[in-house]
């Protein structure tokens, strides 16, 4: 995974596939692969890293989507519990 | 051995026999050449290229014939074999050449052991290599003609290759192909070069061959390490403008001119990544040869010092 000049070029070891992810999407994914995380908590560091309210109303609707796009690439996967 | 130091007849006689282990750089071809006209016309592009014998590993086939007993006669038709396939169709015996050249580069591209193959030009001048990826029409060629005799050692017009174990460029220098009016203005831009005679219709029109620089070949073994990447598109009556291109915007135009990128999986992605992190990477509109080369070697004089390979 590389970040270059607000975009992240990931390298995906399941499909063999590279992806260009916008800067959030590519955030988003920084701190999933640090380790597991609640949606709740995602929304906060996202919110954070825009410096963005932490109740911002479209944000954890944008999170939601970006995990969508996330897991459908393959590049993530939803953990029992979160 | 080099191919000027063997007679006519005996070369002869070994491309239509047993066949010749032809060495050009990183890529040993054992060649067999079964048309007589097309064994004088490889001879004189490839004069200062080695034999290897006795033979060691070859990393590939080529034998070009005659498609038939009766084509020999009757407008005779060549046919290429390239490790055991028929991969082109059969074209006009006359030119048998641009067949020759065109199953070298399937053998090399489609080389199953291959490092990553980018379809790019690359030279090298004080250390610095520079690729040149760009679409066929685009004046790689040309530009990669021009700087060959500039002061700048060719190491592909064609193909880069890149050992995935150091990062180096693989050289396999071989004839350049010019198309249409590359033809000419090769001819007139630098007398020294040595070209073919003009294959007309073929597939990508009009074609002739430059015979790569002595020198170039010579150091056919010598591996470069990348610094530059410029991408060229010739525009007819355009200044020769050099605009930067973003990290980004260099990986995807690697990654597009990259032939196995997917089939190599992670280290085919670590290597572009290199490549876009490491090098200058930059567009470059030109309509004349002279003022492109200015710029070029403004940017490769710029780069840290580095001593050549």
């Amino acid at each position: 995974m590389r970040a270059w000049d607000g975009d992240y070029v990931v390298y995906n070891p399941l499909s063999g596939n590279t992806h260009l992810l916008d800067i959030v999407t590519g955030e988003v994914l920084k701190i999933i692969a640090a380790g597991p995380a609640r949606a709740s908590t995602l929304c906060g560091r996202v919110a954070e890293f825009l410096e963005l309210p932490a109740d911002d109303a479209n944000l954890a609707h944008q999170v939601g989507e970006i995990l969508d796009v996330l897991d459908d690439l393959g590049l993530i996967e939803p953990a029992r519990g979160c | 051995m080099l191919i000027r130091e063997i007679s006519g007849s005996e070369l002869a006689s070994r491309l239509q026999g047993e066949g010749i282990h032809l060495v050009t750089g990183a890529f040993t071809i054992h060649l067999h050449i079964g048309l007589p006209h097309l064994v004088d016309e490889f001879a004189a592009m490839y004069a200062d290229y080695t034999v290897e014998d006795p033979p060691g590993i070859d990393d590939a086939r080529v034998r070009i014939a005659a498609r038939s007993l009766l084509r020999r006669y009757v407008c005779p038709l060549a046919k290429a074999w390239a490790n055991g396939e028929a991969p082109f169709d059969p074209v006009p015996a006359e030119r048998a050449y641009a067949l020759l050249e065109s199953a070298f580069n399937w053998v090399v591209a489609t080389d199953d052991f291959a490092p990553l193959l980018l379809h790019s030009a690359v030279l090298e001048r004080d250390g610095h290599a520079l690729l040149m990826p760009a679409p066929t029409g685009s004046g790689k060629s040309t530009l990669c003609a021009a700087l060959a005799w500039r002061g700048w050692r060719l190491l592909s017009d064609e193909m880069t290759l890149f050992s995935l174990e150091d990062g180096r460029l693989l050289a396999n220098p071989r004839p350049v192909s010019l198309k249409n009016k590359s033809v000419g203005v090769i001819a007139a831009f630098e007398p020294r070069a040595c070209l073919t005679r003009v294959y007309r219709g073929t597939p990508k029109g009009d074609v002739a061959y430059m015979r790569a620089p002595p020198g170039a070949v010579a150091r056919a073994q010598d591996t470069a390490v990348p610094a530059l990447v410029i991408a060229p598109a010739y525009a007819a009556g355009s200044p020769a403008i050099l605009k930067p291109l973003t990290k980004v915007e260099a990986f995807r135009l690697l990654t597009d001119n990259a032939v196995n990128y997917s089939s190599l999986l992670k280290p085919g992605f670590d290597v572009v990544t290199g490549l876009a992190e490491n090098c200058a990477c930059y567009t470059l509109t030109y309509s004349d040869l002279a003022e492109a080369i200015e710029l070029i070697n403004n940017v490769q004089s710029k780069l840290p010092s580095r001593r050549a390979a």
